[in-house]
């Protein structure tokens, strides 16, 4: 029954590997993301969009971790999509109007000592 | 006296509402990570804090006023905050604070595990959260234990679908079951109320296993479970889940949380199932589980004042269900074999508090009025019960200088009016509990301990005394050492706690005298973390000895025509080992392995013998895998159940069964869920392999006959299921 175990995992980790083709991206994106909110609210609207692959934000460094595909979508896209929810992507900034709207903790300096 | 009254009506129960973080400071150079030693933990709002101790720990009780903020800081590293709301209470914080040679940005990681063993409670809990409960269809409570490998859950007959849980061997009665720390399904409700509490109406359940803690109560005796419900404030504001299985099940469940103005919050939680498929996969003549509806609603509210705070809650279940012979059969002039349960029950809580001027100081009163009937029948033989039931639990919370040294004093009631007629049996009786208990509570650098006391006193038993003591010790970061000691007891209900006896022809030969079961439960566990590729693991070996001084036995050798209840005169013992490792080779992907060893003994037959359709041996197996963009989970396991001594029985051609034991087999369960949005779909199966007893029941073409037996059974009627379910949530507003 472990061999069969370890045989799923590998059969599964090998079809992972082998459904990425040369057209797709790992970037990294530096955002304002504070807590854990911002991470579910980054995560949980990147992770749905068409051409995204997978979308991760370690919140040690801020640093998004995103895989795409980049015929269906470009970073720059990716960027505007994060700045229109409230955050800086990189060099983009976030839209006002949108970071009024995050939760206390995920505006910038709610993590802070007061 | 008007102040005590006042004091006594508007009090406050410290553990419902007043909650505690927890957690540990560490620094980081990003190379490596180090306990702190005297970092500051301060609440912002209400302006008081703890400092780190030599392992980084710091605990402090939260304030009233939630939402708080926590700050973290130490000399030579970035501060950091984290928000703090009332259900961050069974959660442990693990804090980074990096260095401020480092970088500019500074975080609090915030990790919260699905299966986790809360490594700073003295006890030894185990907590299965939200992500637990979603790795199983969790359509009702006894499937919650399904990828759990400390509870089992178990049919007790071929015919009724009676579910009971059991902990170390132990049937599920000598195990406290709890509703937010109201003891619930005890009773009348032992046997078949598993289904009254929804799965989707879980928050999360914390899992003890010994003699747990004195403020509860006095009848944890192998174990407590406490089940944590969605509470009004927190939950989703719609929660839609529609459940169907190849069984014939089909379920819905609904709940929904919102706010009534400024102070008050409601939740509505509902469920209802229906079962109208009849199955006989074996060809036996009887329907492999019964076809039955039921229906549970529950009302809750939260109010949360200046100076008080209130929860109310009513709930109410109704539960028919009809098994045994199919309906081809059931024209038969000479009479049909049916098996008819009906429960219903209706359950009043309340919990009231209020904060003391004395900060760290508060009282609390619980609530609780429940009135239950359930009516069975099975065949011929008839069960009818009725219980009336009040309890009220008043608690004192404090600390002696500081919150190294806590105490809980308090008294609580118990009124029971509980009356039980099988066949020409009766079994009535009115019980009133007063009791008083103290716990005191030391946590040191590297020493906790919990000593409690209870004194109660029955109306018709007399004083009973239970002391309760637990240890903890941090033999190093990563390993915890635990023991426990204590006495619990309960008074007997023989009926209902082995309704499923009532499925065979053999007559029950009454008890002599009702007396208490009492029993004094030893053990210790071993807790050790690891780091295994970059990620967490965790072995825990824990072991129990559970003897009673008093129990009622149920000998099905002694009498080959009859099952004997009386007290126990001789020896009845509970060793229990189990281990289980987790671990975690990739990020998306978390193992668990854990084996169980029970040896379970009492005198039967005037020899100490095994324990019937307790397996010796168990092994476990849960795996479980998430994809990186968490739209895809994948959950299997399996678990291995060893041989069981099996009572000896006539079967209908006269002889007797020989070779006793029950066979190894295995039993399989897998889901897939998919994440979009809001929605969730699932689709799982259990019992993969198909595994059924076969012919569970003994001459199944005479249900009137003197050797008729369903409840010789100790693997799954029914095999195969398939399932599929969709969830739905949208979550109430974030507050601002």
């Amino acid at each position: 029954m472990k061999k069969s175990v370890l045989l799923f995992t590998i059969l599964l980790f090998t079809g992972c590997i082998y459904g990425q083709s040369s057209t797709l991206n790992v970037a990294e994106i530096l955002t304002s993301a504070e807590c854990g909110t911002c991470k579910d609210l980054l995560e949980n609207k990147l992770n749905y969009i068409s051409g995204i692959k997978y979308a991760e934000l370690n919140l040690a460094d801020k640093i998004l971790n995103v895989k795409y595909k980049t015929k269906k979508i470009s970073l720059g896209e990716i960027r505007t999509i994060i700045s229109e929810l409230g955050y800086d992507a990189d060099t983009v900034k976030a839209v006002e109007s949108a970071v009024q709207k995050l939760p206390l903790c995920c505006q910038p300096g709610g993590m802070k000592n007061k | 006296m008007k102040n005590i009254i006042v004091t006594v009506l508007s009090v406050f129960l410290v553990g419902a509402i007043q909650g505690q973080v927890k957690g540990i400071v560490y620094g980081s150079d990003k190379k490596n990570k180090e306990a702190i030693y005297g970092a500051k933990v301060k609440l912002l709002k209400a302006n008081y804090g703890a400092i780190t101790n030599e392992e980084g720990r710091f605990e402090l009780i939260l304030p009233k006023e939630l939402p708080d903020t926590l700050v973290f800081s130490a000399m030579g590293h970035y501060s950091d905050t984290i928000i703090v709301d009332k259900k961050d209470r069974f959660i442990s914080f693990e804090v980074v604070l990096y260095s401020d040679q480092l970088l500019p940005e500074v975080v609090a990681s915030h990790k919260k595990g699905t299966h986790t063993i809360s490594r700073l409670k003295t006890l030894h809990v185990e907590e299965i959260g939200a992500g637990e409960l979603r790795k199983a269809a969790c359509c009702n409570l006894s499937e919650s234990f399904e990828t759990n490998a400390s509870v089992d859950v178990n049919i007790t007959d071929a015919v009724s679908g009676a579910k009971k849980i059991q902990m170390m061997g132990l049937d599920g009665v000598y195990t406290q079951i709890q509703l937010e720390n109201i003891p619930y399904l005890r009773g009348l409700e032992s046997s078949f109320g598993l289904n009254s509490i929804s799965g989707t109406w879980i928050e999360s359940i914390q899992i003890t296993k010994g003699t747990g803690n004195v403020v509860n109560g006095y009848e944890s005796m192998a174990g407590l479970v406490n089940l944590e419900l969605k509470k009004p404030d927190e939950m989703e504001k719609i929660y839609l889940n529609a459940y169907v299985n190849a069984m014939g099940r089909a379920e819905l469940n609904f709940n929904s949380g919102f706010k009534l103005g400024e102070k008050w919050h409601t939740g509505w939680l509902a469920h209802g199932s229906l079962d109208q498929l009849e199955m006989d996969y074996n060809n036996d003549g009887f329907r492999d589980k019964p076809l039955g509806k039921n229906f549970a609603l529950m009302n809750r509210y939260d109010y949360h004042g200046e100076k008080m705070e209130a929860k109310i809650g009513i709930n109410a279940y109704w539960d028919s269900r009809e098994g045994g012979q199919v309906s081809a059969l059931r024209d038969d002039p000479s009479g049909f074999y049916d098996v008819s349960i009906d429960s219903k029950h209706i359950d009043v809580f309340a919990k009231t508090g209020f904060f003391l001027k004395r900060p760290q100081h508060s009282i609390g009163v619980v609530y609780n009025a429940k009135y239950q009937t359930v009516d069975a029948l099975f065949g011929l033989r008839k069960f009818s019960g009725e219980e009336k039931r009040g309890y009220i639990n008043a608690i004192y919370d404090g600390i002696i200088n500081n919150t190294d040294h806590k105490f809980k004093i308090g008294l609580s009631g118990v009124y029971t009016d509980i009356q039980q007629h099988m066949d020409s049996l009766t079994s009535d009786r009115i019980e009133i509990v007063p009791g008083a208990f103290a716990e005191y509570s030391y946590t040191g650098m590297r020493i906790s301990s919990v000593v409690g006391v209870r004194e109660d006193y029955h109306n018709l038993f007399g004083f009973q005394f239970s002391p309760r003591v637990h240890l903890k010790y941090i033999l190093t970061e990563r390993t915890d050492l635990r023991f426990t000691a204590g006495k619990g007891w309960r008074v007997p209900n023989y009926m209902i706690d082995n309704i499923s006896l009532l499925a065979t022809s053999k007559a029950w030969i009454a008890p002599d005298t009702l007396i208490p079961e009492i029993s004094w439960n030893v053990g210790g566990s071993i807790m050790q973390e690891f780091k295994l590729f970059k990620q967490k693991g965790s072995l825990t070996v824990d072991f129990y000895h559970t003897r009673f001084e008093n129990q009622m036995i149920v000998d099905r050798d002694a009498n080959l025509n009859g099952i004997v209840f009386g007290n126990l005169s001789g020896t009845s013992y509970s060793n229990s080992l189990q281990m289980e490792l987790a671990l975690s080779p990739v990020k998306m992907i978390d193992i668990r392995f854990a084996y169980k060893y029970l040896d379970v003994r009492a005198t039967y037959a005037g020899t100490l013998q095994q324990q019937v359709m307790i397996p010796v041996h168990r092994g476990f197996f849960n795996f479980s895998y998430k994809t990186r963009n968490k739209r895809w989970e994948y959950d299997f396991t399996c678990s291995v159940f060893g041989q069981a001594r099996l009572p000896q029985v006539q079967l209908p051609d006269g002889s007797l069964t020989n070779g006793n034991t029950s066979d190894v087999y295995p039993i399989l369960h897998a889901q897939i869920t998919h994440i979009y949005k809001r929605w969730d779909f699932y689709l799982g199966g259990e019992n993969l392999t198909n595994y059924r007893q076969k012919n569970p029941i003994i001459d199944a073409e005479n249900p009137f006959s003197p050797t008729f037996n369903a409840t010789r059974i100790w693997a799954p009627v029914f095999g195969l299921n398939v399932y599929a379910g969709i969830r739905f949530s949208i979550d109430q507003k974030e507050k601002e």
